[in-house]
């Protein structure tokens, strides 16, 4: 086999590599020097593209890349059989998917073909000795699941988009590229994409979205305010029962114990007391940030993050730093060129 | 000359014609009645018939007595005069007729002689005037003051009408015969006689008297006949439907809902008219649309949809169609509202109010019956409610081990490890796993009861719902299910006292369970402090300065008839007494919780806890006591709205009461 | 047409503490079991097919006699036939390789399974059934149709954030569905009762002639044990603050409970404040 393989399946959103995948690099960086192997990455795509520079900031050692010949169309079943053939001619230690509808899809469909073992969302890999051993956490994340084995084969693993840290490489790294062409069969692919449908964070259910601002009481009759910064964020949202009382969202972007129960990854609730019946809706979201006058309300107990002060001072402040922070990004990311 | 009168004077020779006649009208008016009476046989069977002579002496009492209905003084006075001034001239009538069909002919004899007669005379001119009076008052009411809880239709405008065209020929009948004939007895007829002294004034010659006197007579006759043939389709039959219904009435628990067979019964709740039993269709005809039930019902003083009235009424507009188009689309969603039938809170203030016992809550249960359990059409939330019950085994979706976070630091015993006990302390869903405002009057309650020495222990872990929300809300499969686990967990532990201080709890435990096999001695809380008090077990160490008003939740109220235990133990503990607010025991108004409102989401309307802050508030006290755990929490929820925590309080008595001994 | 729906039985731990200790077992007080939110959603969108197209549902599962439970409040949607697989609770290969070999045997159309069982949290079984039976597949869907005469199926897969991809697939196929695909039924009682009473298929697992790979079963579980706290989740807390106050905060990054520290000043550093924190996490 020569040197062991940590091979990171490289995600792209929205033409850029994903920031999961930066993530599982610096998670198999890690590795590959617990291990002992080598840091590579699966790039899908043309042969003559170029190759993200942020991938070898993040540690990448090695590229495979790979061209699929008489197939264009990206669809999972293309990459299943693409993922197939690769690995079963280089046989990786490991290969890292990230946790995204993709992702999760690609793993165990590989991990089925080839009889390879799969575990998903894992929250902790480590090497002991000529151990693997791997933990995650099921249960609503109130049980720790841990295996510890030798793994015969090429180990499938996904991670969760924000699980694991991402850490730039220190020092400058020699990049190996490998060009890969891969011929798929007419018949593996059953499925055919027809389009892209783009979520609109003003209509999708409360429950979808993945960014809520929510708005109580202390929001008066200003709903201007939380909308600015929620169509800057691409947001979507929420309110508790006033708000919905005073007819100013309707009832269906109430989030509490007779509204909705939303886990978002982010939740901001700007001017809500946070009584039990709206905490009940929230209180599984990932990030809570809280603003209100009153320190001692109860919202607080269930903040990450808690500021206590005028919503209608603070958040017109944050909609100018976010935009100007928008605004220095898209003049760096002019230097990145997708591939 | 033996004062009397002849029957018939001056019209006798029509005297046989007139029986032909009466006939028709008799008839009509017999098959009037048959075909209500068909109409409440399409019902399902229900037994009635028990204790006959304690129905019939309370029907009686009711009559007599007419109780509920002066409780409102116009109607009520109103109704008097119409029911006595009526009824005795029917007498007077039905005397007459007596004498002359029956007592005459056969025996040869007359009653209707001499003082008898006399007295009888008066009689009738004085009841006579408390039917004109009773009848005016009805007409200006309906139609001069138009009072929101009255409706106009044009029977009730005929009906009126004739009956007070029939009162006012009679004493028209009555003064022309006396200025004709001038007995010397007349003045013991002094309406009559003060009439005939006003036709004498206008000069009128004998013989047109004697003519007018005919004519009147015709057309009294003529409007007696039509009262009797238009009363089977008027409002006024229910001088045959209300008292029916009164005897009928259920003589078991105020609200007590009758179980489901799940293996005979089809379908389960009602779909279609047919699916009430005989005694639900009859109260559809016992109703006079008074409007009692609506001004005193929450949602619709709250602005829902929601509308007892109407309900009987749309109830009664489906058991009048034809046969064939009942066999289509159900009651619930078509005449009736599903939005109607979700809003009730089953407060019953409707059924307190009914001064003819029509049960409005057992038909909604019924529709919610048939909504729930045969479509499961139910508002989205509920659907979790009903899904943490059978998961969890309570509404909120805690779990068994959660319901015995508020014990960390008072002593209690837990009946699965020490079941000899006293009595067993029935916390219920809402005081151990809502938050810490009602753990906080489980806690309160379990010191309480060790302060007066009490041997209790608490089911724990071992408690599942009480079912009630299940039933209330239509899931009637859903509470047999939890009332038959609970029924086996009490048995084991050997159960045979309970106390709580949830009065769903206790209301369901007294009155329901028994009919499910599981009887027990069931008090509530506030009963058990005054047995305490009373007793001295329990010792007040200071009264509260504090100044409070009572609420009475509905299922400790207007279901059990427990107002004066509570006031009783609120006299002992403060030192100011309570203020009563203006719609207090019997008329308090509801928190709004009841029926699975708790959980409902949007709705239409005010929202009722905050309707009944208010009128707490305007009692100007620091604060309102209550004994419910759910009243408590829609109350704090109120006073948060309002943002009033500083200056209201809201206490469950059992706190109090733990505060002050 | 005939649709296949897999449940499972999931364990829901209500309590915020299962485990005491690692290698201990969950305290069974402290779980409660139902069917599966995702495969609820699943059969009742089987159901939806089954009421616009007359096709016969079949409901599987595979677990112990206390999953039958599940299976029929399942089957209480309207599905036609049940069949439990009478095994002890397995890894998703096991399963698969069950469920597989019991489906085999059965004529279908489409296969629909939960994305994931709230309990194991693995999302795998599908996709291993799907590969096992060769089908085509397409996992977290939140939109189905059947079109042109019952011979495709087009889909909605979701890709976050109310982004989809539509997906055009031909039969037969198997999809996991995600929990926004449509609002389950609460079931009437009379198909409650009827549930209650119908008989359910049951083969024995030893029947199936299966070999368990111990390299995919990945039966070597060391242990289970209480959540390990993510070190992820820090906020850099500020310099000025003390020693002890930024050990908190980093501390605090755990399971038990969010706490915050409260943060006071003028309206511009705390707005710059929330904005360190959404960079920090990834959001700006």
């Amino acid at each position: 086999m020569g040197q062991r393989e940590i091979w990171v399946f490289a995600e792209f959103s929205e033409h850029e590599v994903a920031p999961v995948s930066f993530e599982m690099l610096s998670e198999a960086r890690k590795l590959a020097k617990e291990l002992k192997g080598k840091t590579c990455v699966c790039l899908i795509g043309k042969k003559d593209g170029e190759i993200p520079r942020s991938l070898q900031k993040y540690g990448a050692e090695k590229i495979y890349r790979i061209e699929s010949k008489n197939s264009n169309e990206p669809s999972i079943d293309v990459y299943a059989s693409i993922l197939q053939n690769l690995i079963q001619k280089f046989s990786p230690f490991i290969i890292l998917f990230g946790a995204t509808p993709s992702g999760s899809e690609l793993a165990p469909r590989i991990a089925a073909r080839l009889k390879l073992p799969c575990i998903t969302e894992v929250k902790r890999i480590g090497g002991e000795r000529d151990n693997l051993v791997i933990g995650k956490s099921c249960y609503n994340e109130k049980v720790y699941q841990n295996y510890n084995f030798h793994p015969e084969k090429t180990v499938v693993l996904t991670v969760l988009p924000g699980d694991m840290n991402s850490e730039e490489a220190d020092g400058p790294r020699e990049l190996e590229v490998v060009n890969e062409d891969i011929y798929i069969e007419r018949g593996m692919t059953r499925t055919k994409t027809i389009k892209f449908i783009k979520g609109d964070p003003k209509k999708i259910r409360l429950e979808e979205a993945n960014l809520v601002i929510a708005g109580g009481k202390g929001i008066g009759k200003d709903m201007a305010i939380i909308e600015d910064l929620a169509d800057l964020l691409g947001a979507s949202i929420g309110g508790s029962r006033p708000l919905v009382d005073d007819g100013m969202i309707p009832f269906e972007r109430q989030i509490g114990i007779t509204g909705k129960s939303v886990t978002p990854k982010l939740l901001m609730a700007c001017g809500i007391s946070g009584a039990r019946e709206f905490v009940a809706g929230m209180d599984k979201a990932m990030l809570t940030i809280a603003i209100n006058r009153d320190a001692k309300a109860p919202i607080f107990k269930f903040a990450n993050l808690g500021i206590v002060g005028d919503l209608h001072e603070i958040i017109p402040f944050l909609i100018d730093r976010i935009k100007v922070l928008k605004q220095k990004c898209n003049r760096e990311e002019g230097n990145n060129s997708p591939l | 000359m033996i004062p009397t009168r002849e029957i018939f004077w001056n019209v006798g020779d029509l005297r046989v014609a007139i029986y032909f006649l009466a006939a028709v009208p008799l008839g009509i008016a017999l098959y009037g009645i048959l075909r209500r009476y068909t109409k409440w046989r399409m019902g399902k069977e229900e037994k009635r018939l028990d204790h006959v002579p304690q129905r019939f002496r309370s029907l009686v009492q009711s009559l007599v007595g007419h109780q509920k209905i002066l409780q409102e003084s116009y109607p009520g006075l109103m109704h008097l005069f119409i029911f006595w001034g009526f009824g005795v001239l029917f007498l007077g009538t039905l005397t007459i007729a007596f004498q002359e069909d029956i007592l005459f002919p056969i025996l040869g004899k007359k009653i209707l002689l001499g003082n008898f007669y006399l007295l009888f005379s008066l009689l009738l001119d004085i009841f006579g005037l408390f039917a004109l009076a009773g009848i005016s008052m009805a007409i200006y009411r309906r139609y001069v003051i138009r009072p929101r809880s009255l409706d106009r239709r044009p029977s009730d405008i005929v009906m009126l009408s004739l009956l007070l065209w029939v009162v006012i020929t009679g004493f028209i009948v009555e003064g022309l015969r006396l200025t004709v004939l001038e007995p010397s007895w007349a003045l013991w007829e002094p309406v009559g006689f003060l009439l005939g002294r006003v036709f004498n004034t206008f000069g009128i010659a004998a013989v047109t008297q004697k003519g007018l006197h005919k004519a009147f007579w015709w057309v009294h006759l003529v409007a007696s006949m039509g009262v009797i043939i238009y009363f089977p389709f008027s409002n006024l039959f229910h001088i045959i439907s209300s008292p029916l219904n009164l005897f009928f009435r259920s003589l078991g628990p105020s609200g007590a809902l009758a179980p489901i067979d799940f293996q005979k019964e089809k379908p389960f709740g009602v779909a279609h008219i047919p699916d009430f039993t005989w005694k639900q269709l009859l109260d559809l005809d016992a109703c006079t649309r008074c409007g009692r039930c609506q001004e005193n019902c929450p949602a619709y003083l709250g602005q829902k949809p929601l509308n007892p009235k109407k309900l009987i009424q749309d109830l009664k507009t489906s058991l009048n169609l034809p046969l064939r188009s009942r066999e289509d689309l159900p009651l619930a969603g078509q005449s009736i509202s599903e939005e109607d039938l979700w809003d009730c809170t089953t407060c019953q203030a409707c059924v307190e109010s009914c001064p003819v016992e029509i049960g409005h809550l057992e038909k909604i249960v019924g529709l919610r019956r048939y909504l729930v359990m045969e479509e499961a059409k139910i508002p989205q939330e509920y659907k979790k409610i009903f899904k943490n019950m059978e998961i969890f085994g309570d509404p909120f979706g805690g779990g068994s081990l959660t319901r015995e976070d508020w014990l960390t630091n008072v002593k209690t015993k837990r009946v699965y490890q020490d079941n000899n006990i006293e009595v067993l302390l029935w916390v219920g869903c809402t005081g151990s796993l809502y938050d810490e405002r009602t753990k906080n009057i489980t806690a309160a309650a379990a010191k309480v009861l060790n302060k007066a020495g009490i041997n209790f222990g608490i089911l724990g872990k071992q408690e599942l719902c009480c079912g009630d929300p299940a039933r209330r809300m239509g899931n009637e499969y859903l509470f047999l299910k939890i009332a038959n686990q609970n029924i086996t967990i009490l048995k084991k532990h050997k159960i045979k006292k309970l106390v709580t201080f949830c009065p769903h709890c206790f209301n369901v435990f007294r009155n329901e369970y028994p009919l499910l096999g599981g009887a027990y001695e069931v008090i509530h809380f506030s009963q058990l402090i005054k047995i305490l008090l009373d007793g001295e077990r329990l010792v007040v160490k200071s009264k509260t300065e504090g100044f409070f008003t009572y609420h009475d939740p509905c299922y400790l109220g207007r279901y059990n008839k427990i107002y004066q235990v509570p006031r009783d133990v609120l006299g002992s503990v403060s030192a100011s007494g309570i203020k009563e607010m203006a719609y207090s025991r019997e008329v308090a108004f509801c928190c709004g919780a009841g029926g699975g409102n708790l959980w409902r989401g949007k709705t239409t309307g005010r929202r009722l806890e905050e309707m009944r802050i208010e009128q707490a508030i305007a009692t100007k006290t620091d604060g309102l006591i209550t004994a419910c755990p759910f009243c408590k929490i829609m109350f704090e929820s109120a006073i948060r709205q309002k943002g009033l925590e500083a200056s209201f309080k809201v206490l469950d008595i059992v706190e109090l009461v733990d505060q002050v001994t | 047409m005939k649709i296949i729906v897999c449940v499972k039985q999931v364990g829901y731990i209500y309590h915020p503490i299962a485990i005491d200790s690692p290698g201990g077992a969950i305290d069974p007080e402290k779980i409660v079991y139902m069917l599966n939110p995702y495969d609820e959603v699943a059969i009742e969108e089987a159901l939806r097919i089954k009421e616009n197209f007359g096709f016969e549902v079949i409901v599987i599962t595979a677990g112990p006699p206390k999953a039958e439970a599940a299976l029929r409040y399942a089957f209480s949607f309207g599905a036609d036939r049940m069949i439990r697989i009478h095994c002890q609770s397995l890894d998703a290969w096991s399963i698969s390789l069950a469920l597989t070999a019991v489906i085999r045997n059965l004529t279908y159309d489409v296969i629909l399974c939960g994305r994931k069982a709230m309990d194991t949290n693995e999302g795998m079984v599908g996709s291993f059934v799907a590969e096992l039976l060769n089908i085509s597949q397409v996992s977290g869907i939140v939109g189905l149709e059947i079109v042109s005469q019952k011979k495709k199926v087009v889909v909605e897969k979701y890709l976050g954030r109310g982004d989809r991809e539509v997906i055009e697939c031909n039969l037969p196929a198997l999809f996991t569905v995600e929990r926004s695909v449509n609002e389950p039924r609460y079931p009437t009682v009379p198909s409650r009762l009827k549930a209650e009473k119908k008989g359910i298929e049951v083969i024995e697992l030893g029947t199936l002639g299966l070999r368990f790979d111990e390299e995919l079963t990945l039966s070597n579980i060391r242990s289970i044990s209480p959540p390990k706290p993510k070190p992820k989740k820090v906020f850099t807390p500020d310099s000025h603050l003390s020693a002890s106050d930024r050990m908190r905060l980093i501390m605090s990054g755990g399971m038990a409970g969010k706490k915050s520290d409260l943060f006071e000043g003028p309206p511009e550093t705390m707005a710059n404040k929330i904005a360190e924190v959404l960079i920090q996490e990834k959001i700006l």
